[in-house]
């Protein structure tokens, strides 16, 4: 059993400011420059079969010339109640007492179902040894395992980020400071649409952002807590109270 | 007392990592290049890590990076959070941008061909240099070194190397910005581009630049749009541009101008303001000053809403927001220049800022100063095309002996009529530096393997500066790469700015780049001002390479706040109707280029991170896809997927089809940055080049190419076949079913947002019959 | 009864036909050979699970680097013989006086070869081979410094990152953690060491990983000690 949330030191947890969110993508390649995610070659495309630990979305609301384009970037929602976690039969998925939801690289057997547990399609499956040329291994990072053929891999929310900030924290004996640690994506995000922090800490930024009239999660019907969390695009043209466009 | 770059390196190093036991044994650094095979990370014998201060001079926008350096190796490019650009952020192209120094296909030794069209043959740099001096000498009266807009030091190698052999430095920048430097000169009176203070505005209206996405500084402007939003009062924007770019997706009002339309828009947006009295008499009294009284006949909404296509209700709408939620701020540029009327288009937006006080005042435009360097600007255009045009005529015709290109692929970025192939064949010594071929490259007699960013020293002043004083330093963050080619890796690379200085023997006053730096750096600590103070030049250098720069917050011009319009615009004779080149009869389709979001104008096609990253708006990859309005390909029977032939008078290119909501009718976008014929084993012969087929128009003020008054016939090839994307990878699950992003009005919380939709989802699954659409809508997305 | 079951035997002897006589051996012998084998092979797995592989058949833990550099004669305290077959005195270094990040980095660090410079632009005769090559990498003799690539000898197994810093600090102010050192002592950086090195200060010729550093080592010792056992600790 995972801990009440109260009672950890850390929650991290991350808030996506959609309003600010611009779409361009700079999350995407800067989460999979750190964390070693297989080139996603053409064919990859093709056969849809690509991976993002982060992905933005864009949505079509309307017709030429009333378009409006949204923009959503989706990763891995870290659920406290996580859907994925029970249907792995090698406990591969867990969820730590950190609010992470940890995928255990070594003992996952590719089954694929915590792939179909969840909602968020966050998950992805390596169909194909990654290919890496010679030359650009020099550029890998040596904090992140290299996943192979038959492993199932998501957002991890930087854990080795997080480890060395924490490891830091505790050799001064103190607690990590908010904004000391920092996931590829929010380091790389112009325009600070994404926040990651720690939710127990009460001054943090994302606690702050977090009480935001405008704050929602994905999903809430299923009721998979997650530690992500959103906050509301504003459209102008909008008046409040109205049904959905 | 001289400092190696070894030893700035180990203290930058010891800095970052905070081993100060190393400082303090004096211990050098040669452990930082060491030591273990090229193997999977797991593999390495693992060294500490340092983040290393430096930026990329040929992405334009002097952003400061930091990069993660490991055993010798750069793992990790990231903004520089003390930078005063991008304040520690970055776009995608900087991540990808590691992959250049690491290209499997990199130039790894000189190359030569005895003959046009002949083979190359790998020679050593002995012989290289040699064959580079004789070219040099032989091109002593007429010289061209070709560049892309660099600004900083390497462009000064350049200007002076080329005046010191009796020839010219020639800049070329494809899409390039001419006219509006020229605009900006005309409505400001100012040489250095102004810096638009995005973040402390209310309104902002842009036009045809995508500034979020690859327009000029385009990470500052998306660190500033973040403040822009999150003010008190939330910035409104407005965009106008034919296309629906990643900055008009963000945009509160899109204005879908027809292309060469944008200056009629600006025109009507200040009549209403004019005609409803938005702005003070002061205001309007300059604002005349600038435009003749009756020039503004004529633009009234309802008369020219047909002729721009964009309804006179939305061009009220955003001329009321922009008057009435002051500070407000206007500004043109990428497609809206690249027209015959270019400047016409960006001078009346520009015109906007005086009619609402935006010039000198928080919130809108602010002078820049010029760089605190001598002899360097920021300055970060190409030659113009007519400029070119003549240049080409030259290499034609036989009077230029020698061509000396780096970065600048000349043969990608120019319309086929232009046939830069051909003025190439005419001139006996091209040498052309790179890391990874290119288009240009495959035509040059020597090809010289040139180091990137990650190896060289440089600097870059920020264009546009963020309204001080900005120098940006570029140091060698890895150690040469012939050190690993024992593992097969990588290049016996060489800068460019340091081979010029070694043939040019000591003339332009230093040995190589990290001289030159080093006495910039010299003059910086003489100002004793800015950002970094140190009782020592040689710990204000070390300070300096630590920070990545040097800037002073202080070191502002000042803006007029009465600013008076140094110039009348003579709108009777300036241009107003953007002249396209047509087919004639059945030409339906105005062809729109845009920088793509992730290889800008093809520099980086040659890595697999750029290419494999999603366009924003299409979310295609490893293709060259043309947008078009879907209800229009409805219409027309273009399914998504079809290749389409996109013809002009001047060539055909092939595309695939991809309708969207966001195109406007008649408008078709390509992105540039594909169809190299030559290049590494990611991008040859991918795609197609959008280049080619452009009409040689241009814009008769400045002389620039107008790269986005082409108009195309389109056809269906009858064939097929699937876009490679990642829209539609991931089944959608909408928040709420028919609302994939909740969206809230201003004020309202996200819990009232659900409800009302929860009840609007309610009554459309009570009564099926009405409620049809809301579900479906949603399917465009992923 | 005997009598009665030699003539059962020479019964059979005689009724069973000849190929089955020569087959009985053999598969008798034959099974016996596989069970050996399998034998080996399980034993192989065991040991291979417990710890280290029984260094036979190419398993040999033994890694031959670039330069053979003798840490005896740098941190044992006897006397030794070196590469020319003098006798020399060991000096009893400490081991973070080389590799000094394994105090604030995740690794132990290789020192740079201008490290070993420092003492050996003087100390050490000329004869030496591996000083000759030690001095022409750090650019002492001749104008051609290259890199040393070093072999790594400890490697843990895949897919965990491990990190020196927090061990090191945790054993230096818990001496009592430190078990099993081959020396005895828990004072001091030697000990912190060997509890999964071994006494490298003894290992004469290469060093030898003489722990299994296998995940059953580090969770038993990360619950005598109350530390973290949630995998994304170790696994990234």
């Amino acid at each position: 059993m995972t801990l009440q949330r109260e009672k950890r030191d850390y929650s991290w947890g991350m808030v996506v400011d959609v309003d600010k969110c611009t779409g361009c993508q700079a999350c995407v390649l800067a989460c999979q420059a750190e964390n070693n995610v297989p080139l996603n070659l053409q064919d990859r495309f093709e056969r849809a079969r690509a991976m993002q630990w982060i992905r933005v979305e864009r949505y079509w609301e309307g017709e030429f010339p009333d378009v409006k384009a949204r923009f959503i970037p989706i990763m891995c929602q870290h659920c406290e109640n996580a859907p994925c976690e029970p249907v792995c039969p090698v406990f591969a998925t867990y969820h730590n007492n950190e609010g992470l939801n940890v995928q255990v690289y070594n003992r996952c057997v590719g089954t694929r179902y915590c792939a179909n547990g969840c909602p968020y399609i966050v998950r992805f499956f390596n169909y194909w040894e990654p290919v890496w040329p010679e030359a650009f291994r020099n550029h890998l990072n040596p904090d992140v395992t290299v996943r192979s053929r038959g492993i199932m891999e998501k957002c991890s929310f930087c854990v080795q980020r997080i480890r060395r900030g924490v490891r830091n924290a505790e050799r001064d004996g103190r607690k990590v400071v908010d904004g000391e640690i920092q996931t590829a994506c929010t380091q790389a995000c112009p325009t600070d649409a994404l926040v990651f922090g720690n939710f127990n800490d009460e001054d943090s930024k994302v606690s702050k952002m977090k009480k935001d009239d405008r704050h929602y999660t994905l999903l809430p019907h299923l009721a998979t807590d997650p530690n992500v969390v959103y906050l509301a695009q504003i459209d102008t043209d909008r008046s409040a109270g109205e049904s959905h466009g | 007392m001289k400092i190696s770059r070894r030893e700035f390196l180990a203290l930058g190093a010891k800095a970052t990592a905070g081993t100060m036991i190393f400082a303090a044994c004096g211990l050098p650094e040669r452990e930082l290049i060491v030591q273990s095979p090229v193997d999977m990370p797991e593999d390495l014998v693992r060294g500490e890590d340092a983040w290393y201060a430096t930026t990329w001079p040929d992405m334009p926008g002097g952003d400061g990076l930091i990069v993660r350096v490991m055993q010798g190796r750069a793992k990790k490019i990231a903004g520089n959070p003390d930078h005063p650009v991008n304040r520690g952020k970055q776009s995608a192209r900087h991540d990808a941008a590691i992959q250049l120094t690491y290209h499997p296909d990199r130039i790894q030794e000189p190359m030569m061909r005895q003959s046009k069209g002949g083979l190359y043959e790998p020679i050593s740099w002995g012989r290289a240099e040699q064959v580079l001096q004789q070219a040099v000498e032989a091109g002593a009266d007429n010289m061209a070194v070709v560049t892309n807009p660099l600004g900083g030091h390497l462009e000064w190698v350049a200007i002076n190397f080329a005046a010191l052999n009796g020839g010219r430095h020639i800049k070329f920048d494809p899409t390039e910005q001419g006219v509006m430097q020229d605009a900006i000169r005309f409505v400001y009176g100012q040489e250095d581009p102004p810096y638009y203070d995005i973040a402390n505005a209310n309104t902002v209206l842009s036009v045809g630049a995508d500034w979020l996405s690859t327009w000029q500084s385009s990470v500052g402007y998306s660190v500033r749009y973040g403040d822009f939003r999150s003010k008190e009062e939330r910035g409104y924007l407005i965009h106008a541009e034919p296309r629906m770019s990643m900055t008009a997706a963000n945009a509160d009002l899109w204005l879908p101008v027809i292309p060469g339309y944008e200056g009629h828009l600006a025109m009507s947006i200040a009549s209403v303001i004019l005609e409803e009295r938005l702005a003070s008499s002061t205001e309007i009294a300059r604002f005349f000053n600038q435009i003749p009284t009756a020039s503004m006949v004529g633009f009234r909404p309802e008369d020219i809403e047909e002729r721009v296509g964009v309804s006179a209700y939305k061009i009220r709408k955003a001329a009321r927001h922009f008057a009435e939620h002051r500070p407000s701020l206007a500004f043109a540029g990428g497609s809206a220049g690249a027209h015959t009327n270019g400047q016409f288009n960006i001078a009346a937006t520009h015109a906007l800022n005086t009619l609402v006080g935006a010039v000198g005042s928080d919130g809108g435009v602010k002078y820049n100063p010029v760089s605190p360097l001598d002899g360097l600007t920021g300055r970060c255009s190409g030659d113009s095309f007519t400029d070119w045009e003549v240049e080409l005529a030259q290499w034609r015709s036989g009077n230029v002996q020698t061509v000396i290109v780096r970065g600048a692929d000349i043969v990608h970025g120019m319309p086929d009529s232009v046939d830069v192939v051909g003025a190439m064949d005419g001139v006996p010594n091209v040498i052309g530096f790179g890391s990874v071929m290119n288009d240009t490259l495959a035509n040059c007699d020597l090809i010289l393997p040139e180091k990137t960013f990650l190896e060289t020293w440089g600097t870059t002043i920020p264009d546009p500066a963020p309204g001080y004083e900005v120098v940006t330093i570029q140091q060698p963050v890895i150690g040469d790469t012939e050190l690993f080619s024992g593992n097969g890796l990588i290049s016996d690379a060489r800068g460019f700015g340091d081979e010029l200085l070694r043939i040019a023997d000591g003339e332009l006053g230093a040995d190589d780049m990290e001289e030159l730096v080093n006495a910039s750096i010299d003059q910086l600590y003489d100002l004793s001002r800015g950002s970094v103070s140190a009782p020592t030049s040689r710990l204000f250098r070390q300070g300096v390479l630590q920070r990545g720069g040097w800037w002073d917050t202080d070191a502002t011009v000042e803006t007029p706040d009465d600013h008076t319009p140094p110039n009348v615009f003579d709108l009777e004779s300036a241009v107003h109707y953007s002249s396209t080149d047509g087919l004639g009869d059945g030409a339906d389709f105005h062809l729109v280029p845009f920088l793509s979001n992730s290889l800008y104008e093809g520099r980086l096609s040659a890595t697999p991170f750029a290419m494999q990253n999603p366009d924003p708006m299409s979310s295609a990859a490893w293709a060259t896809w043309a947008e078009i309005n879907d209800q229009e390909a409805d219409h027309l029977g273009i399914r998504q997927g079809d290749v389409l032939f996109i013809k002009s008078e001047y060539g055909e290119i092939e595309a695939l089809a991809y309708p969207t909501p966001g195109g406007r009718p008649g408008v078709i976008g390509v992105p540039i940055g594909l169809g190299h014929e030559n290049g590494g084993r990611y991008d040859e012969g991918l795609g197609s080049n959008v280049f080619k087929i452009l009409a040689p128009r241009v814009e008769p003020a400045s002389g620039s190419l107008a790269w986005a008054g082409t108009r195309v016939r389109v056809a269906r090839s009858g064939r097929k076949r699937e876009v490679p994307k990642f829209e539609g990878e991931v089944v959608a699950f909408p928040v709420e079913p028919g609302v994939p992003v909740l969206v809230v009005a201003p004020g309202e919380s996200a819990h009232d947002a659900e409800v009302a939709n929860h009840h609007e989802y309610q009554q459309n699954f009570l009564l099926p019959d009405s409620g049809e659409g809301s579900e479906e809508e949603s399917g465009g997305g992923h | 009864m005997l009598a009665a079951l030699l003539d059962f035997l020479r019964e059979k002897h005689r009724t069973t036909p000849t190929w089955l006589k020569v087959l009985i051996p053999v598969l008798g012998v034959g099974s016996l050979g596989v069970v050996a084998v399998l034998g080996a092979v399980l034993a192989f797995i065991v040991t291979a699970w417990l710890g280290q592989p029984i260094p036979v058949l190419g398993f040999d833990q033994t890694i031959e680097q670039p330069i053979p550099f003798s840490h005896t004669i740098h941190a044992g305290t006897g006397v030794y013989e070196n590469s020319l077959g003098d006798q020399v005195q060991g000096l009893g270094m400490d081991c973070t006086f080389c590799h000094r990040t394994v105090t604030t980095q995740a690794n132990a660090g290789i020192p740079p070869v201008q490290f070993c410079a420092y003492c050996h632009q003087v100390i050490g005769k000329n004869e030496s081979e591996p000083l000759t090559q030690i001095r022409m990498s750090a650019g002492i003799i001749g104008d051609n410094p290259q890199p040393i690539n070093w072999k790594r000898v400890h490697r843990m197994p895949d897919h965990v990152r491990f990190v020196h810093e927090p061990h090191v600090r945790y054993l230096l102010d818990h001496p009592q953690a430190i078990t099993g050192t081959s020396t005895g002592t828990n004072i001091g950086a030697a000990s912190v060491c060997s509890t999964c090195h071994g006494d490298v200060a003894s290992m004469k010729g290469t060093v030898t990983q003489v722990e299994p550093l296998k995940m059953g080592q580090c969770v038993n010792c990360h619950r005598d000690n109350n530390a973290p056992t949630d995998c994304a600790s170790c696994h990234h």
